[in-house]
């Protein structure tokens, strides 16, 4: 059975222990890559899934990993979450491929909405055809 | 300022005076054109100096154009309100590289200008002198169009005219801009969505690529109609990159795929929580709109025929642009009662439909040449090539998912090849399966090429004449209403043998 993986990649887990009971109760992977080369590579054999950004006070890092995955694995769905607003943040993600961005202030709710909506199309039944080219 | 004459400028005294600089001579005549127009116009040489400024054009940046023959215009990182005149408009004057290739180009940019010039006297921005100042939060659009001219006699040499246009749009700038590594990320991301990438010598790609351009012209809303995979959104994004206002953001939003609540916040009711807002967007591409609520889709109805002031867009029309992207017809939507008709006609005013990769097979050696480096990314030795049998194979397969699919394939190939080339084992077993049980897909689209079809039909009836006549080429030529040796040069030229000995040819001879 291939289970759709979730990934978040933050520097803390907060994210990820806010999420961990929706993963359990959906039976979707949850994983938490430290490093970029870690998310492209979880991607390359777990194929695509749901990847969470959340920006460090350094966002360069993020965003070039944005780019990298939406380029290289365009399947994948990206959710760009920020603490604050740089100007010209959430312009920049849309351009570089984000599916969404999230600014705050946003709900625990708000959050696991995009994320459960996201997610449905990476049941295992979607063949390699879906996604996004 | 504008009216002071160089001393070097020729008088009416007589032909013994000295003929002026050659760059003032160029100036003249430039001056003899433009100087008086209302609108502010420019001309660069082919290094981004400026060579000629007009009245207008110093009213509006409120630099002499003493000031202006010193600016180079060829600075690609945006600018912020605490850089100097100077460096502000050269970013604003800056050709995009579509001009400095030779092709037309208009741009949007953003203008960083005290708000002491914002209408703090009553007026509007840009129909007084800007002066900009430090600390300045305030910003203008300016659309900036550019038009390249091949200048006889000096090879390569061309100058660019510009026209600027101060779009009435003005927006506070927060924060500090982007890095420039961001800035650059950005610029890269761009220039990967041109229209050498939809390069075909199918007429229906040539056809698509000429509607591209064309929607990159204007502002209405685009549908982009094809089968799942078939590169929707990349040409969204090309339209829009190739647009003037392509300095604002492109989103993509799949309306399958993400909570309607959400879509509609973001669009309608950016204050929410939680919401990017359409600050900074000037297009928006929605993927399958028809999966959208009826009240959603009524809004977006009303935002494109009724738009509000925000954001960096068209002026008028001042919400993002629209783009949808659809894998069925929009009247069959309508009737399965999934789709308003209100929406229907107002996505519909610009369709571009986009050919499945099954019709493009002609294609398939292009495309695969651009998708592999993207594919094998990551490896340690590159692929550089495919054997016979995968080409075989690529070619046999029908593609249902299109370039999404070919792309996927290429991926799970380049990670289980050994060596620099691609083999037929290399690739999916699914792939392999389905070659061997579906028949190979008929030839579709085939090109047209005008040439061959000429010949072809002037060979038929050049054979035609000459059968009528028994061979005879003096009566075939009379037939045909051409010279005889005209004929001959044909017959040569076409391959058609000359098989009849022909007296009576050789009698009138």
């Amino acid at each position: 059975m291939h289970y759709p993986q979730l990934l978040v990649y933050e520097t803390d887990r907060r994210l990820a222990s806010l999420l961990q009971r929706l993963a359990d109760q959906n039976n979707w992977l949850l994983r938490q890559p430290r490093q970029p080369s870690a998310v492209l590579r979880l991607l390359d054999r777990g194929g695509p899934g749901v990847l969470l950004l959340r920006l460090s006070r350094d966002m360069e890092r993020e965003m070039i990993l944005l780019e990298q995955v939406t380029w290289l694995h365009p399947d994948a769905a990206v959710v760009l979450i920020a603490d604050s607003e740089p100007h010209g943040l959430s312009a920049l993600a849309w351009d570089l491929g984000a599916r969404w961005v999230l600014l705050p202030p946003y709900t625990r709710e708000q959050l696991e909405g995009i994320v459960l909506s996201l997610m449905v199309q990476y049941q295992p039944t979607v063949s390699a055809r879906g996604g996004e080219t | 300022m504008s009216e002071q004459v160089p001393s070097a400028a020729p008088t009416s005294s007589g032909a013994d005076i000295p003929r002026p600089p050659r760059r003032l001579a160029k100036e003249f005549r430039w001056q003899a054109f433009f100087q008086h127009c209302a609108e502010p116009l420019f001309v660069l040489d082919r290094r981004g100096r400026l060579l000629f400024v007009n009245h207008a054009w110093e009213t509006l940046t409120g630099m002499a154009k003493e000031q202006a023959h010193v600016l180079v215009c060829r600075r690609s990182q945006p600018v912020s309100a605490n850089d100097s005149v100077e460096e502000i408009v050269a970013h604003a004057l800056t050709p995009p590289p579509e001009v400095r290739r030779g092709a037309c180009g208009r741009v949007r940019r953003l203008v960083p200008l005290s708000p002491l010039h914002l209408g703090g006297d009553g007026k509007e921005a840009g129909t007084t002198p800007l002066l900009y100042g430090r600390g300045a939060d305030m910003a203008v659009w300016w659309e900036v169009e550019f038009l390249p001219l091949l200048q006889q006699g000096e090879q390569g040499g061309y100058l660019i005219v510009g026209r600027i246009r101060p779009v009435q749009a003005v927006e506070r700038l927060r924060d500090k801009p982007l890095s420039e590594k961001l800035v650059n990320l950005r610029q890269q991301r761009m220039e990967r969505f041109g229209l050498d990438a939809w390069a075909s010598s199918l007429p229906s790609l040539r056809r698509l690529v000429e509607q591209v351009r064309l929607a990159s012209q204007v502002t209405t809303p685009v549908l982009l109609l094809g089968e799942e995979g078939t590169g929707k959104q990349t040409l969204a994004r090309t339209i829009h990159y190739l647009s003037a206002c392509r300095e604002g953001a492109c989103a993509v939003l799949d309306c399958r795929y993400l909570p309607p609540a959400a879509i509609s916040n973001l669009l309608f009711h950016p204050s929410e929580s939680g919401n990017p807002g359409v600050r900074g967007l000037a297009a928006v591409y929605l993927r399958e709109p028809a999966y959208l609520p009826r009240d959603v889709q009524l809004l977006l109805c009303e935002r494109i025929f009724r738009p509000v002031s925000e954001g960096p867009s068209p002026e008028g029309a001042l919400g993002p642009r629209i783009f949808a992207g659809c894998t069925t017809p929009l009247v069959q939507a309508v009737r399965s009662g999934r789709m308003l008709e209100e929406l229907a006609c107002a996505l519909g005013a610009l369709v571009i439909e986009v050919p499945p990769l099954r019709e493009r097979l002609a294609d398939l050696p292009l495309l695969v040449g651009r998708l592999l480096p993207r594919a094998c990314a990551g490896r340690e030795t590159p692929i550089t090539s495919l054997s016979a049998d995968a080409w075989a194979l690529l070619r046999s397969y029908s593609w249902p998912g299109n370039l999404r699919e070919l792309y996927n394939v290429l991926r799970i190939a380049c990670a289980h090849a050994r060596g620099e080339q691609l083999r037929a084992s290399d690739f999916p077993t699914e792939l392999r399966r389905a070659v061997y049980r579906e028949p190979p897909p008929p030839p579709v689209d085939k090109s047209l090429p005008l040439e061959h079809l000429l010949e072809e039909a002037e060979r038929r009836l050049i054979q035609l004449a000459l059968q009528r006549v028994g061979g005879r080429k003096a009566r075939a030529a009379r037939l045909l209403g051409i010279p005889r040796p005209r004929l001959w040069r044909r017959m040569n030229k076409l391959g058609i043998a000359d098989t009849e000995k022909d007296e009576e040819d050789l009698g009138e001879e």
